[in-house]
């Protein structure tokens, strides 16, 4: 009985830790507070795509992003309004906030977290997913 | 059903996740498919193997490269296994299967899937780094391959950079942390650290790796967005003082 028990909580947590598993893009940011509950998919802000066009201070200093993912409590209402992403995605320097399916992109049933964190991989033992440096 | 027929089912189901799940971990020689979705997978892998023979270590530097130059090289599907290839099991191949649609976490049926850029061609022209995004940001910017604005409307403001390193002496054998201002200041405003993070002055703060790993100190951004806490001799870049190093004075 002990050992089927044992052999049980084995497998929840292989389980459980791969299907955490994903190849998303490090930093990748699944914003799932209110949008899920309202009907629209995730967002995912792809942190890659944007640190190639701004530096982290604009974003997290002049713009006041918070250093934490879901700390910053983001509304529709305020996107439309031109805050947050909205300060960008105002149809002048970024495609506007009526393209719904840009940023309401992400799977369904997933929590506002930063991908392929540090943490995570530790858990996911994903020793060797890393590439070589280039040797010059 | 009895409640012991319903475990029964429920291990059952549990097991087949288990090993679904496993089966998707990609990053194997033994799972080709998988990491080359193209057409003419072969080629490519043997093309690899050629090249790896010519240039010894400097292989797998560039798949997408790889890919691209096998397009329309079809005769190297000759068969040229090499049986003493570098890596003959582990798959060093982090930037050539990485697509929006299949990620895990976009929607594939997303009609704005297809407009989202992939990572793999933005980073194709950006110099390799270890882990994260495999990507060395702070080269890429000194060869001015990406440009960053400081300044969310005028693309030419110079952020105010200041050029100090902090000396961190870690407890143990790890050679001790380096700390530059610079790169930092290149990216990020004073506030994003002092105080919130850090109070500026030296040996202040009490910083550890367990602090890091569970994302405070460095661990704010390292592991996170920035370059990841696996990349360990970037932060623990220089050796310890001589002194430290206890000798023992043998005389045979
Ligand atoms: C620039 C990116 C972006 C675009 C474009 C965008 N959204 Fe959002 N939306 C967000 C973010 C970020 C959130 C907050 C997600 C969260 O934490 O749940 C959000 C949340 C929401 C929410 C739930 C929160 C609330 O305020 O009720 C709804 C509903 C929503 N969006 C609808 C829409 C609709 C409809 C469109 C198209 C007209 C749209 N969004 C376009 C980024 C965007
Ligand atoms: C275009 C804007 C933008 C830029 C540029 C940007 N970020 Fe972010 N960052 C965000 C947003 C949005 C979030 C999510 C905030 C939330 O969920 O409330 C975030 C979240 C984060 C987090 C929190 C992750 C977590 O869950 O703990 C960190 C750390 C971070 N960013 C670091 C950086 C660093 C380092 C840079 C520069 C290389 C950077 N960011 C550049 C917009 C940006
Ligand atoms: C500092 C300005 C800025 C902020 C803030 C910002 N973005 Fe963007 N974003 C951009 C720019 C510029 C582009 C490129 C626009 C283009 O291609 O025309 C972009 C593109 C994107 C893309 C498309 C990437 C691709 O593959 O083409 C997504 C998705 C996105 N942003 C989501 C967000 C979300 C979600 C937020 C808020 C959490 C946000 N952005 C906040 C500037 C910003
Ligand atoms: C990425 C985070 C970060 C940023 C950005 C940053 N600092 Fe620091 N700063 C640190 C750390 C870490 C220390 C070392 C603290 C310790 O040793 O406990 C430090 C130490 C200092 C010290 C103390 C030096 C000494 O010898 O005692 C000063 C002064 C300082 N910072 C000023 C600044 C100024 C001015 C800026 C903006 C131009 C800035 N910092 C930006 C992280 C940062
Ligand atoms: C607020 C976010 C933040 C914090 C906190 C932070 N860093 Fe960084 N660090 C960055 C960013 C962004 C870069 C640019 C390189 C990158 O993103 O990979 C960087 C780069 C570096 C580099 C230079 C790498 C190179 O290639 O030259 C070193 C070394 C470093 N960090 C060490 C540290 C140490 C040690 C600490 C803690 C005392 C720390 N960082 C805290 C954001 C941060
Ligand atoms: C982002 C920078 C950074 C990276 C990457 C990093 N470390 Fe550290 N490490 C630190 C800092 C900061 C300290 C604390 C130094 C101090 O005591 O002031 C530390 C301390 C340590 C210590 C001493 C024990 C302790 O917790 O204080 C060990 C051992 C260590 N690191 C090992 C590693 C290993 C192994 C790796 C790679 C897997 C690694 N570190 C990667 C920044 C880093």
């Amino acid at each position: 009985m002990r050992t089927k028990l044992l052999a049980n909580l084995f497998f929840v947590l292989v389980s459980f830790l791969y299907s955490i598993e994903s190849n998303a893009e490090y930093g990748d940011v699944v914003l799932n507070t209110y949008a899920e509950a309202s009907g629209m998919k995730p967002v995912i802000f792809p942190h890659w795509f944007h640190r190639i066009r701004f530096t982290c201070k604009v974003c997290h200093s002049d713009l006041g992003f918070e250093l934490k993912a879901g700390a910053n409590k983001i509304k529709m209402i305020d996107i439309l309004e031109g805050q947050f992403c909205g300060e960008c995605h105002d149809g002048e320097t970024a495609w506007g906030s009526e393209r719904c399916d840009l940023c309401h992109s992400g799977n369904s049933e997933m929590n506002t977290h930063v991908e392929r964190s540090s943490l995570q991989n530790l858990l996911n033992t994903e020793i060797g997913r890393e590439p070589k440096a280039q040797v010059e | 059903m009895s409640a012991n027929k319903l475990r029964l089912v429920f291990n059952f189901l549990l097991i087949c996740f288990a090993l679904y799940s496993c089966s998707s971990v990609p990053e194997y020689a033994d799972k080709e498919e998988n990491s080359m979705p193209n057409k003419i997978g072969k080629s490519v892998e043997i093309k690899q193997q050629v090249s790896e023979v010519t240039d010894g270590h400097k292989k797998n530097t560039d798949s997408v490269n790889i890919e691209k130059e096998n397009q329309d090289d079809a005769i190297s599907i000759i068969n040229t296994k090499n049986p003493n290839q570098f890596n003959r099991i582990l798959k060093i191949n982090a930037r050539s299967k990485k697509s929006i649609k299949d990620d895990g976490i976009h929607d594939a049926n997303n009609p704005g899937a297809v407009l989202l850029q992939n990572p793999q061609e933005a980073f194709s022209d950006l110099p390799i780094a270890k882990g994260g995004n495999s990507v060395d940001w702070v080269k890429a910017v000194e060869l001015g391959k990406i440009k960053p604005r400081s300044d969310l409307y005028n693309p030419d403001a110079v952020p105010l950079v200041m050029d100090l390193n902090i000396i961190r002496e870690v407890k143990g054998s790890m050679p001790d942390v380096v700390f530059p201002h610079k790169q930092h200041t290149e990216v990020l405003d004073c506030t994003n650290c002092h105080p919130g993070i850090f109070v500026p002055q030296k040996g202040a703060n009490n910083m550890s790796m367990a602090k890091n790993l569970m994302g405070e100190m460095c661990g704010v951004c390292h592991g996170k967005v920035a370059f990841p806490l696996s990349r360990c001799t970037s932060c623990h870049s220089q050796k310890k003082a001589q002194k430290e190093i206890k000798q023992t004075n043998w005389k045979w």
